[in-house]
């Protein structure tokens, strides 16, 4: 039923255009321009063959019955066999879509038109001198007339319908709609200007093509072609114009190769002009990724948290891609995931934090068992719980990008799409362009995290070196020199009293052991305290205090041992802190605190000296050095004036006991 | 009655120079130890008057052994002094608090200094 009142609506525009064509025939046997067959064969490309019985109908209604049957029929034929092979060329030759905005399909499209009219052409020009319609002599006329009425007829009809076929663009919207109109009406203002004389004006027309094309694209110049080719042929058919001249078959020359001139200058014209908006575009967009790509990397070079740059790549891959939402994930052991940050338009990204199974069908999972960027056109009736669950969120189909960090497959950056188009096939290239980025960000925060702890190795093992001395001289020297003390004061005591010189030579001889002691225990304490490791840092730090030349106010709320490197870190910050302050501050009290919260210990040395103290100073980079090294922060202000204060910020958790 | 005394320390270099000292002054050196088990043995058998304690023992806590002392005794009061080759302001919160009668740096150990702290006199050192 349907097909039967498709058939007849092809059949009943088919005619209607076929006596459109003839009312607008010069007086001869041949239009000056055919519309029917640029009809049939765009009607025929877009919906099949199978319709090509509304043009065997509609021709057949057209026919001429004054003719010989045999010429009717051979005429219909040829029609039918030309409408036929242009419908089969354009879908060979441009595919599905009737897309006619590059030059190269444009020429295409004129190979097919002049094919079929060649065809439409011969087979009328043999019909009708067969049954003597026409003389021998006016064979190669009516053939080059036929000719051109098909094929500039077909120029101007087919690419009107292939640009019009999916709508009016939005740019005749609105103001669009006005000036469009404006557009329309200054062709056909100019046709008729240029056709209202006898001299040869017709050019004058061509601003307002141009202007068609570059303001409307293809839909203007395919428009305006179509209002020029019904103004000049009515024009002429009107026995006005230049085209009027001594005989039919010039006039009709003259006004089909106006046309054909005209409607092919403007199909090019506007093929390059799409071609440039595309240009145009592309740039847009590259400069717009390529701004997307800067952010990232200045994200990646300022060492962000984790968070920070997943969410960031999330968006900017969702934004350039077009995409309506994004997912960054983490591969962990086995077939599972992590989501670490996620994207959306709408807001409804799986949430962070979202620990996935990659059963069953999904891009993550091609990702994780290719190694390589995947994509899943369609999520219809894909299996697994993973992609039922993006199906909920809308997902038709996803791209994703693997971050492979250091040669090993860290992770995968996925964006989807909840509309029916899918991703472009660059996709692929442009989120692994983010991907290296992120690897990069990786990368670098392993091998910082690498540095920090060799640092913080060579640091510890300094310490371990020092203290280690410290006992061999407590354990060796020291005892020894001791003992050789105690035993010459013994031997003193021994010396009869009349040798008093000798005795009173052994004890001060033992005095000056105590003061290479006393000088020993100075060098020790420097090397590492040793109530530090017997007592802990609050002890080591009261020690400390006491042995201030500055008076110490000490507020200490330690009461448990920490991690030794800590500890030991701690005691030489505030021990050189407190020898600064005696050597630079001139203060007249200075204050020590240490704290310990939520695995952070804060030392704080401030006094009301002088202030002013250089942050570049050796003293202070020593300081900051020791407390980075154990990745920790040291800030120092010191106005002058106004005393110098030193805040030193040790992470005690995570380090051994 | 001579002074009593033992003496508790990890090196043998000094339990020797300090025996010979002592003895010379007229100390009874009653024995030489070196770990926080003999000394408490020893103390228990041979009810010393003092006890001279180093406050670093290698592995142990001189502090550690004091109180030990300190808590086991039951007999007759035996007095605790620690020693070191440290200074005493290094230790001097820790011997605060220790149940020690006080303190002697190894350098200037004596007769006299062990007698002053008994007497409760203040530490001339």
């Amino acid at each position: 039923m349907r097909y039967v009142a498709g058939v007849a609506l092809l059949a009943g525009v088919y005619y209607g255009a076929g006596r459109l064509s003839l009312a607008l025939q010069y007086t001869g046997p041949v239009a000056a321009i055919w519309l029917p067959s640029g009809i049939g064969a765009a009607t025929l490309y877009f919906f099949g063959l199978r319709w090509f019985p509304g043009v065997l109908i509609g021709d057949l209604a057209l026919a001429d019955t004054s003719q010989p049957l045999g010429t009717v029929l051979g005429t219909t034929t040829g029609n039918m066999v030309e409408i036929v092979v242009m419908a089969v060329l354009l879908r060979r030759l441009l595919g599905p879509g009737g897309r006619i905005d590059r030059l190269p399909q444009i020429g295409l499209m004129l190979a097919a038109i002049i094919a079929g009219s060649t065809i439409s052409a011969t087979f009328a020009t043999l019909a009708s001198r067969a049954g003597d319609v026409i003389a021998g002599s006016d064979v190669p006329e009516f053939w080059r007339s036929w000719f051109l009425a098909d094929a500039t007829g077909s120029l101007v009809v087919i690419p009107l319908i292939f640009a019009w076929s999916r709508g009016p663009s939005r740019v005749w919207r609105g103001k669009g709609a006005v000036e469009g109109a404006l557009m329309v009406g200054s062709v056909v203002g100019l046709s008729a200007l240029a056709l209202s004389g006898d001299l040869l004006l017709t050019y004058i027309v061509l601003p307002a093509l141009i202007w068609g094309v570059l303001r409307f694209g293809m839909q203007g110049g395919t428009l305006a072609v179509a209002a020029a080719t019904v103004m000049t042929v009515a024009i002429t058919a009107a026995d006005m114009g230049p085209f009027v001249m001594h005989s039919i078959t010039e006039a009709t020359l003259g006004t089909q190769l106006y046309i054909a001139v005209a409607a092919l200058s403007t199909l090019c014209l506007a093929a390059i002009e799409a071609e440039r908006r595309r240009v145009g575009s592309e740039v847009l967009r590259l400069a717009d990724e390529q701004a997307a790509l800067r952010r990232v990397a200045t994200i990646v070079a300022r060492q962000p948290t984790p968070s920070e740059l997943f969410a960031a790549v999330g968006e900017e891959v969702g934004r350039v891609l077009r995409a309506d939402l994004t997912n960054v994930m983490r591969y962990d052991a086995g077939d599972a995931a992590t989501v670490v940050a996620g994207w959306s338009r709408r807001g409804n990204h799986v949430p962070v934090g979202t620990e996935l199974t990659l059963e069953g069908d999904s891009v993550s999972a091609l990702v994780l068992h290719s190694g390589a960027a995947a994509r899943m056109d369609t999520y219809f009736d894909a299996p697994g719980g993973l992609a039922s669950q993006l199906r909920d969120l809308g997902v038709r189909s996803a791209v994703g990008a693997p971050i492979l960090a250091e040669d090993r497959l860290w992770g995968v950056v996925i964006a989807a799409t909840t509309r029916a188009r899918i991703l472009p096939p660059d996709s692929e290239t442009r989120i692994t362009e983010f991907t290296e980025l992120v690897a990069t960000a990786i990368a670098n925060a392993h091998s910082r995290q690498e540095l920090m702890a060799s640092r913080a190795r060579v640091v510890t093992a300094g310490d371990e070196a020092r203290r280690r001395i410290e006992r061999n001289l407590h354990d060796g020297a020291q005892q020894r020199l001791v003992s050789l003390g105690l035993q010459l004061r013994a031997t003193a005591t021994t010396v009869p009293p009349d040798m008093h010189e000798v005795a009173d030579g052994l004890s001060d001889t033992a005095t000056g052991i105590n003061d290479v002691l006393e000088e020993l225990r100075e060098i020790s304490r420097g090397l590492h305290p040793a109530i530090l490791s017997t007592a802990g840092l609050a002890r080591a730090l009261a020690a400390l205090a006491r042995r201030s030349a500055v008076p110490v106010e000490l507020e200490v709320t330690i009461a448990e041992r920490l991690p030794e490197p800590v500890e030991v870190a701690a005691y030489f910050v505030a021990s050189e802190a407190l020898a600064n302050v005696a050597k630079h501050a001139r203060a007249t009290r200075v204050r020590l605190s240490a704290s310990e919260r939520d695995g952070i210990v804060e030392l704080g040395v401030s006094d009301d000296g002088v202030g002013g103290a250089d942050p570049q100073g050796s003293g202070i980079v020593g300081l900051r050095d020791r407390v980075e090294a154990m990745g920790g922060r040291l800030h120092v202000t010191s106005p002058p004036g106004q005393g110098t204060t030193l805040l030193a910020r040790l992470p005690a958790a995570g380090l051994s006991r | 009655m001579a002074l009593r005394c033992l003496i508790v320390d990890d090196s043998p270099h000094f339990l020797e120079a300090a025996r010979t000292l002592l003895e010379l002054q007229g100390v009874e050196v009653v024995g030489l130890v070196s770990t926080g088990d003999d000394a408490e043995r020893h103390a228990e058998e041979l009810a010393p008057d003092v006890t001279l304690v180093d406050v670093d023992l290698g592995g142990e806590s001189g502090f550690d052994v004091a109180r030990r002392l300190a808590d086991g005794q039951e007999r007759p009061r035996s007095e605790v002094i620690l020693t070191s080759a440290y200074d005493e302001r290094d230790f001097a919160d820790l011997i605060e608090a220790s149940p020690a009668l006080g303190f002697v740096a190894k350098a200037e150990l004596s007769r006299r200094a062990i007698d002053d702290l008994l007497s409760g006199l203040p530490d001339t050192s």
